[in-house]
């Protein structure tokens, strides 16, 4: 269209487009221009920072890695959908500790159901998922997992609660909350306040029903809730749908940050980038089948796009399998 | 045996059915369009009222029946307000027969219906309700699944987005169901009042939970509904009739109460409910 | 600086709808040729001044503190209890069941079991819809209703065959054991009006369940699954587990009416007592916001207006309590989702 001489305005959050696509840009914040740039003479970094109105701080870097031990293993699983037709067809993986497992896939191909039935939400029809000792299909084992899912309006939280009641949801029968039968409400305040602090979650207020926050605020509580459990296993789907770039960039840094201190976790995401720039391993899934595993390091989204619809077709399974 | 199906015990049967059969009927049409309607109840009571007062003033029972269903428009909605509209009849039917009779309890007599002189050889189709309910019945069935009608009523009780999207008007479909819910059961009140001379306090008598019950057994079919109605029907006609079983009367009107239960729990036959009954529909905000 | 606020918004929509149907009631006053300041003002004068009519209004609000809370706990955990009314009339038939034939068990034992009967009678009833959709999901609107009418057929069907005191619509009275002792027995205030201990029972229980909803775990859990059934089953909350635990809770709480007439007042249990105080939970809960401390003021408020319509009979029909408590319900529906949506607006941009 701009070949044919037509004037184009672009209003978009995502940064790349901006870069590729625009010949100029106009950054607003609140309301009112901050400023104009010329794509080519600035980064992605600079408009991101006149977005957010300061230096969004530089991500938490990857340590490398040395070998930790086997902290999940799934093995044959395969699992029905609502309508009760095979969704995810005999996947098998392991995620070793301080290692993040991204998983890519094409929208409907069994991804959320292989989340689903590892957070113990669905019940598959074979196979195991071992973590650690303990068995995932066990609800008991909600303690040893921590989970960040994919609609957080439907399952991360409950809308009608307060901020302070959802950063206990699924954490209330600890002992540390509840004695006898009556909530500890000394020690959840204590909790509360630590993940708002830590988790900067705004308004920093406890009491305020949670509806009243933010989206990425709302994420927030999720993630902090879930990420202060120390959790073995972490299983983050889509976790930062739907936020601005500070809030995605803090729960990267977040991520990572679990990652380092040796978490084994499972990524579930829909953005390429965002798999490619913290994964370890991408995962691809096709029709409900793995359809290749691969090393970040030596992978590029072409590659997983061509594998992701199936037009390639099973590289790296046999060595993960093993 | 034999002495069991004579005529009267027929003409019992009808007598007995038809104020569950109607708001059956209605109930169908509101719960295919995605209303649950428990103010049944209550809108039998006031029309029943409704067409004594109207029928006491005008001395005409025709006049009241129209009454009756007109009185109906009141805009029956779910469950809550379904409680709302039936403490309202209460209340209302007293406090009017209070003003308009003097007794809170008991309305003056009313003239009856006439009979179809021209069927008089057939004495139990003498009387027009039974007729008139038979008619609708089958009219129901050829609204509900064999008009366009019909096939959208039931696409907005299944599914209303889906209708929305394809340009049906999801809250007018509603509405014309919960009218025609209104206008049967208001029918059905008028015949009680009819059948009975009179308006006492409370005469519903949980007819109107009863029809629920029978669209439900029903299979939210008007065939369906006309059946379990008469099913009920007959249980009671034949406890009246038997007088030794009399006594148990109570214990078989508990029979239509326990069949929805058990119906619902899908031991006789999956009986599934219109998929968005009693989710009020709201257009996403753009 | 900045002083805690006291919330005052949930209370708007409740007084809105009240002050409405009072105004609708107005009309209708004025419509049969009768003064409305004349009516309200008989009806106001009358319902308070003297110990006396206090006393009949706490008796009338008795029963609706169980049956409020009733429907308040099963709206919190997400259910529609709409069966209170069969609840209660299954428990107040055990409680007096119990209590007049209950000759082994020790006398001091004898009103405490009997309250237990009538409560696990009603739980009994809750829990069968409840049960039903757990396993089969079998809606609970509709199962409650017919559970209200099986309740009331067999209850008069044992009262009427079994249990009969001839010529009456009553059972045999109960001990003298079990009995509930009036208010005006003990303490010499409220001469000649019924109201009886259990109105203390009512007030605890409010107390209690206040408690539970928001101190308890499982009061925790209860809300959780109330307000997203999903969510709770992602918090390892046992859903079906919770619905027939709501309902038999409920069912549990209805059946303690029984306490206030069965042992408090009439000392037999009579057909057609309930007078629908069943159904007007339902409207003492929703006027209460489903807030159990809440109930214990729209019991009152509706004890006044049934005590209160009786007083002005001789000049309204005393059914015009009927009518403002419908046009109440439908006015508390459709105006608390207004100020709810008011509220949220205030609150975000308060927040922002």
């Amino acid at each position: 269209m701009k070949k044919q001489g037509k004037t184009v305005i672009l209003i978009t959050h995502k940064l790349n487009e901006v870069m590729t696509i625009s010949d100029r840009v106009t950054v607003m914040r609140r309301g009112s221009v901050v400023g104009e740039l010329e794509t080519a003479s600035t980064s992605a970094r600079e408009i991101a920072r006149m977005m957010v109105g300061d230096d969004v701080g530089q991500p938490v870097q990857k340590v490398p890695r040395g070998g930790g031990e086997t902290v999940v293993n799934v093995e044959h699983l395969s699992v029905l959908n609502d309508r009760l037709l095979p969704a995810v067809r005999d996947v098998s993986f392991t995620i070793d500790q301080g290692e993040i497992l991204g998983i890519a896939a094409v929208e409907g191909n069994g991804q959320s159901e292989l989340v689903q039935a590892i957070t113990g939400l669905r019940r598959f029809i074979n196979g195991r998922v071992v973590v650690r000792s303990g068995n995932a299909s066990d609800r008991l084992s909600t303690r040893a997992l921590a989970h960040i899912p994919e609609d957080r309006i439907k399952f991360g939280i409950v809308l009608g609660f307060t901020v302070l009641e959802n950063l206990i949801l699924g954490r209330h029968r600890e002992p540390e909350f509840s004695r006898l039968m009556l909530l500890d409400r000394a020690k959840i305040d204590e909790h509360a306040e630590r993940i708002i602090e830590g988790f900067d979650i705004r308004p920093r207020r406890k009491d305020l029903p949670v509806k009243s926050l933010s989206g990425g605020n709302q994420q927030k509580v999720v993630v902090g809730r879930e990420l202060s459990k120390d959790a073995a296993l972490i299983v983050a789907s889509q976790p930062t749908r739907g936020l601005d770039i500070r809030a995605i960039d803090f729960v990267h840094s977040a991520i990572i940050r679990e990652r380092n201190r040796g978490k084994a976790i499972l990524l579930l995401s829909s953005d390429l980038t965002e798999l490619l720039e913290l994964a370890d391993r991408i995962a691809v899934m096709y029709e409900g089948r793995l359809n290749g595993i691969f090393h970040t390091s030596e992978t590029n989204e072409r590659e997983l796009g061509l594998y992701m619809t199936g037009f390639q077709k099973h590289r790296g399974l046999e060595a993960a399998q093993s | 045996m034999d002495a069991l199906f004579t005529l009267a015990f027929l003409t019992q049967i009808a007598r007995i059915s038809i104020p569950y059969a109607l708001p059956a009927l209605g109930a169908t049409f509101s719960e295919r369009g995605g209303v649950v309607n428990i103010a049944l109840e209550g809108i039998l009571l006031v029309s029943a009222f409704a067409t004594t007062a109207a029928a006491f003033v005008t001395g005409s029972p025709m006049f009241g029946i129209l009454c009756g269903v007109i009185c109906v428009t009141l805009k029956a909605d779910q469950i809550v307000s379904g409680i709302a509209v039936n403490l309202f009849a209460v209340g209302i039917t007293k406090f009017s027969c209070q003003l308009l009779f003097n007794s809170s309890s008991n309305s003056a007599r009313i003239a009856g219906i006439e009979q179809w002189s021209f069927l008089a050889a057939v004495p139990v189709l003498k009387n027009p309700f039974l007729i008139t309910t038979g008619l609708l019945v089958v009219a129901s069935h050829i609204l509900l699944f064999r008009t366009k009608f019909g096939l959208r009523l039931r696409a907005v009780g299944e599914h209303p987005e889906a209708a929305d999207s394809l340009g049906v008007n999801v809250a007018r479909l509603r509405y014309a169901g919960l009218i025609m819910c209104g206008g049967l059961t208001g029918l059905a009140g008028a015949w009680l009042a009819v059948d009975q001379h009179s308006f006492t306090d409370g005469m519903s008598a949980g007819r109107g939970f009863i029809a629920l019950a029978a669209m439900i057994i029903g299979k939210w079919t008007p065939i369906g509904a006309l059946s379990a109605a008469l099913l009920f029907g007959f249980a009671e006609s034949l406890t009246i009739q038997l007088e030794s079983a009399s006594r148990y009367l109570q214990l078989v009107q508990m029979i239509p109460y326990l069949l929805t239960m058990i119906v619902l729990a899908g031991f006789i036959g999956r009986s599934t409910a219109p998929a968005s009954v009693g989710i009020p529909y709201e257009k996403e905000a753009i | 600086m900045r002083l805690p606020r006291v919330n005052f918004y949930p209370l708007a929509g409740p007084a809105v709808a009240s002050a409405v149907s009072f105004a609708i009631g107005a009309l209708l006053i004025l419509a049969i040729g009768r003064s409305p300041v004349d009516v309200y003002g008989l009806f106001f004068s009358q319902t308070f001044g003297n110990s006396y009519v206090l006393g009949q209004v706490l008796f009338r609000a008795t029963p609706l503190m169980f049956t409020g809370l009733a429907a308040a706990i099963s709206f919190r955990g997400g259910l529609f209890n709409i069966g209170a009314e069969g609840q209660l009339t299954v428990g107040a038939f055990l409680t007096a069941l119990v209590g007049c034939s209950g000759h082994w068990i020790p006398s001091g034992l004898l009103m405490p079991a009997a309250l237990v009967a009538g409560s696990a009678g009603g739980a009994l009833w809750g829990a069968i819809p409840g049960f039903l959709k757990a396993r089969f999901g079998a809606h609970e609107v509709i199962n409650t209703i017919m559970m209200n009418f099986i309740g009331t057929a067999l209850v008069s069907y044992l009262v009427t065959n079994v249990f009969l005191v001839p010529a009456t619509v009553h059972t045999p009275a109960i001990a003298r054991a079990a009995e509930i002792p009036r208010l005006d027995l003990l303490t010499g205030a409220f001469q000649g009006a019924p109201v009886n201990l259990s109105l203390l029972l009512a007030l605890c229980v409010c107390y209690a369940s206040y408690i539970f909803l928001w101190k308890s775990r499982p009061g925790y859990e209860l809300r959780a699954t109330g307000l997203s059934r999903n969510a709770a089953a992602y918090a390892g909350i046992d859903v079906a587990r919770q619905t027939v635990l709501v309902l038999a809770v409920s069912g549990g709480l209805a059946g303690l009416v029984g306490s206030n007439f069965v042992l408090g007042y009439k000392h037999y249990f009579e057909l057609g007592f309930s007078e629908n105080v069943g159904f007007i939970g339902i409207a003492v809960a929703l006027l209460a916001k489903n807030h159990p401390l809440g109930i214990i003021a729209t019991s009152l408020f509706f004890g006044i207006l049934g005590y209160g319509s009786l007083t002005i009979n001789t000049v309204v029909p005393k059914e015009l309590a009927n009518i403002l408590e419908a046009i109440m319900i439908m006015f508390v529906i459709v105006l608390s989702r207004l100020v709810d949506r008011w509220m949220l607006a205030v609150q975000q941009k308060s927040a922002a």
